[in-house]
C-alpha cells in the first residue's frame, strides 16, 4: 500500500504490480495520511489472461470505468486513472486542463492542446528555478482566484524524453512505457521545492497559449479575453457541471490575466518573455 | 430518525452523530456511498453540521454534481416532450427523471443515468421517429439483444443523443410484456400529475408501486439500496395523506403487484426503520398471503449497501439466488432457460477473454 498526496486530493494505492509500487517511490515522496480523497488499485484479472498479452485494470474503490490496458502500460494507466479520479469526482474547484508554473507568487497558466509541447516547457521551466504547480490540471479555487497544486510526474512523450534527460541529468523518471495511446512516455518527479510546498496557493497573472515551432525568435499575440475564456472553458474538466460559477470565476481570471499566445524555437527567449511581460 | 443517520448506521454498524465520526470511518463512508450511489443524497440530507475540512469538497462537489444532473433532466425531459407533442404524443417521465422534474423530497440528490419515458404502445413507431430526426439513435446492440427487445420487452433499445451523450429509454410498458405481469398502463397513468413546466408524471401513489415493482421484479439489485430509499423517502413524505394510502392499495390490487407493494413496505421498515402507520401496514399484508422465509434471507442481503467490508459471505449466493428469480418471473421458464444458457456462455467466455469480448467496437476493431 502506498499513499500518494498532490496537495490538491490524496490517494491511497490499495494495491498495484510491484514495477508499479516502485515507479511511486520514486515519483513521489513518501507520506503518511489519516483520509486519503480517493482509494485506487491496479488489479490483473482473467485468469487466462495472465499468461496471454498480460493486462491490468484500473479500480477507484471497486468500481472501474475503463477497459483493461497491456500490463506494459500499468504505470501510466495509474496517473491516468487519478486524472479521472479528479475529473469524474471533483466539482468544488474549477479544473482546466493546462499546466501551471509559479514564480514569485505569480502563477501562469499554460492551456495547449497535446503536441505543442507543454510538457516539455514545463519539465524545461521547472529545471530552471520555477515552482511546478501542475503538468496536467488548473486548480481554480472559484472564490480567491488562485491556483492550488496538484503537484504530479511530469508526462513526458516520445522525443522529449531523452531531450529533458540530455538537458538536466538530475532528472529522475520512470522506465518508458511504449505504444500507450499517447506514443512512449516517461514520468519525471517534480523538484523537491514544488512538492513540499504543495500546500501553497498562488495567483494567477497570466493565461499563455505556448506553440513551439523550432523557428527563431518570439512570436507574441494579443489574444482577445473572450477567446480565451472560450478556450478556457472547452479545455476544461468541469466547467459544465459547475455552471454560471465556473463562467464567473473564468470571466474574472481573464480579465485579470495577461492572455497571449506565444510561437518560439527557443525556451529560454520565451522564459524572457514571460519574465519581462507577464510576471 | 433522518436519512443521514440511517446510511451512517447502515454503513457503520452503529448509531454516531456526525461530529463524532474519525477519519476512517468518514472514508469508508464517501467510498460506499459513492459506489452505491447514494453520496449525493447523503449530502443533501446532511444539516449544517461539524463536518471535517477533508470531508468537504467531497460532499460539496456531489452537491455540485446533483444540482447539474437536475438541471439536465428538466432541459433533456422538456425538449423531449416538445419533440414528442410535436407529433401528437404526450409523455409521462417515470422514476429518477419524474423525482427530478417534480421538485419532491425523493428528487433531493437523486443520481441516474437515464432518462425514462412512457408512451402509448401505438405511439412507439412515431415517437422512435421523432426523437431520431432530433439526434436521439440507439445504441449497437449484439442480435441477440436486439431481438430480446423486439420480442419481449417493455421498451424499445436505448437511445443515445448524438451531442450530449443522455440516454433515454422509451417504454410502452412497467415490465416485460413476456413475464405475462404487464398491468394496463391506464391504471397507473389515472390521476397523472402536471408539474410546474407542464411535464407529466404519475401520481405519488403510482411512483411509488411503479418503483417497487421496478426494484422486486427485477434480477439487478446494483442500486439496491439507492431505490429502497427512494420508496423510503415517498412512504414518509406521503405518511399522514389517507388518499396517497388509499390509491396505492387499490393501484397494486388492481394490477397485481401486491407482493410488490408489501416486500416494499417490509424492507423498507426492516432495513430503514420506516415509519409507516400500523393501519396501512396491516392493510397491506392483508391484501396477499405471502411467504416470506427465502425471501428475507435473500434481500435483507442484496437491499444493503454494497461494499466488501459489508457484504456478508452469503451474499453473492442470494444476490444470485434473486439474479434467478428476477429473471424467472420476468420469462416464462423455456425462455428463460434459454436466456440463461446463453448469459452463462457469454461470462465464461469473458473471464477466459476478457470482459470486453462482446462489445461490438472491439469487433470492429479486430
Amino acid at each position: 500500500m502506498r499513499y500518494i498526496d498532490t496537495g490538491f486530493v490524496s490517494f491511497k494505492v490499495r494495491s498495484a504490480p510491484k514495477s508499479v509500487l516502485s515507479n511511486i517511490d520514486v515519483l513521489y515522496p513518501e507520506v503518511e495520511l489519516d483520509f486519503a480523497d480517493f482509494t485506487i488499485e491496479l488489479k490483473q484479472e482473467a485468469l487466462l489472461r495472465r499468461l496471454f498479452k498480460p493486462q491490468i485494470s484500473f479500480y477507484h474503490g471497486n468500481h472501474t470505468a475503463f477497459r483493461p490496458l497491456p500490463l506494459s502500460q500499468a504505470y501510466p494507466f495509474l496517473e491516468w486513472g487519478m486524472n479521472w479520479c479528479v475529473a469524474a469526482h471533483m466539482f468544488n474547484y474549477l479544473i482546466i486542463h493546462a499546466a501551471v508554473l509559479e514564480k514569485d507568487g505569480k502563477a501562469i497558466i499554460f492551456p495547449a492542446p497535446p503536441g505543442s509541447g507543454k510538457s516539455t516547457l514545463t519539465a524545461y521551466m521547472m529545471f530552471n528555478g520555477w515552482r511546478l504547480l501542475s503538468d496536467e490540471m488548473a486548480v481554480i479555487d472559484m472564490q480567491k482566484l488562485e491556483v492550488r497544486p496538484s503537484v504530479r510526474p511530469i508526462c513526458l512523450k516520445n522525443d522529449s524524453i531523452g531531450l529533458i534527460k540530455k538537458l538536466f541529468p538530475q532528472t529522475v523518471s520512470t522506465g518508458i512505457a511504449r505504444d500507450t495511446q499517447k506514443g512512449d512516455v516517461a514520468h519525471v518527479k517534480p523538484t523537491s521545492e514544488s512538492f513540499e510546498r504543495r500546500h501553497e496557493t498562488a495567483k494567477i497573472v497570466g493565461v499563455v497559449f505556448p506553440k513551439y515551432t523550432g523557428a527563431e525568435g518570439v512570436d507574441i499575440y494579443q489574444l482577445s479575453k473572450a477567446d480565451v475564456l472560450m478556450s478556457l472553458k472547452e479545455n476544461s474538466f468541469n466547467f459544465d457541471t459547475i455552471g454560471v460559477e465556473a463562467f464567473e470565476c473564468l470571466k474574472k481570471v481573464v480579465e485579470m490575466s495577461a492572455c497571449f499566445e506565444v510561437e518560439y524555437g527557443d525556451t529560454n527567449d520565451f522564459i524572457r518573455f514571460l519574465e519581462s511581460d507577464v510576471l | 430518525m433522518n436519512i443521514t443517520a440511517l446510511f451512517m448506521s447502515e454503513i457503520l454498524g452503529t448509531f454516531k452523530r456526525v461530529d463524532d465520526l474519525t477519519l476512517s470511518e468518514w472514508e469508508l463512508l464517501i467510498e460506499c456511498l459513492r459506489e452505491n450511489a447514494s453520496l449525493a443524497r447523503f449530502a443533501s440530507f446532511l444539516k449544517d453540521e461539524d463536518i471535517p475540512n477533508q470531508v468537504k469538497p467531497h460532499l460539496q462537489s456531489e452537491l455540485v454534481r446533483a444540482r447539474r444532473q437536475k438541471q439536465q433532466a428538466l432541459y433533456e425531459c422538456k425538449l423531449i416532450d416538445e419533440h414528442l407533442r410535436h407529433v401528437g404524443v404526450k409523455p409521462i417521465f417515470l422514476k429518477g427523471a419524474a423525482y427530478s422534474v417534480s421538485d419532491s423530497a425523493v428528487g433531493l440528490g437523486r443520481l441516474y443515468g437515464d432518462i425514462d419515458v412512457l408512451v402509448d404502445k401505438s405511439d412507439i413507431e412515431k415517437s422512435k421517429q421523432a426523437l431520431l430526426e432530433r439526434g436521439w439513435f440507439p445504441q449497437i446492440l449484439t442480435d441477440y439483444d436486439e431481438m430480446y427487445y423486439r420480442e419481449w420487452a417493455h421498451e424499445i433499445p436505448p437511445l443515445t443523443h448524438v451531442k450530449r451523450g443522455t440516454v433515454l429509454d422509451l417504454h410502452h410498458n412497467l415490465v416485460p410484456i413476456v413475464s405475462g405481469q404487464a398491468p394496463d398502463v391506464a391504471d397507473f397513468s389515472k390521476d397523472l400529475v402536471e408539474t410546474k413546466d407542464g411535464l407529466l408524471v404519475f401520481s405519488q401513489a403510482a411512483q411509488t408501486l411503479h418503483s417497487a415493482v421496478h426494484l422486486f421484479l427485477n434480477e439487478d439489485f446494483s442500486h439496491g439500496i439507492r431505490d429502497l430509499t427512494d420508496l423510503h423517502i415517498l412512504f414518509t413524505s406521503n405518511k399522514d395523506d389517507e388518499n396517497y394510502w388509499e390509491s396505492l392499495i387499490t393501484l397494486s390490487s388492481k394490477s397485481s403487484f401486491e407482493k410488490e407493494l408489501q416486500l416494499a413496505v417490509r424492507y423498507c421498515q426492516k432495513i430503514l426503520n420506516t415509519d409507516i402507520q400500523s393501519c396501512h401496514v396491516e392493510a397491506i399484508y392483508a391484501l396477499k398471503e405471502t411467504n416470506f422465509g427465502l425471501l428475507d434471507r435473500c434481500f435483507e442481503s442484496v437491499l444493503r449497501f454494497r461494499h466488501p467490508k459489508l457484504d456478508s459471505t452469503l451474499r453473492s449466493t442470494y444476490e444470485l439466488a434473486v439474479y434467478m428469480r428476477g429473471h424467472f418471473l420476468k420469462m416464462p421458464f423455456s425462455i428463460l432457460a434459454k436466456h440463461l444458457t446463453i448469459k452463462a456462455w457469454r461470462s465464461v467466455v469473458e473471464s477466459t477473454l476478457g470482459k470486453n469480448f462482446y462489445d461490438k467496437e472491439h469487433e470492429v476493431n479486430r
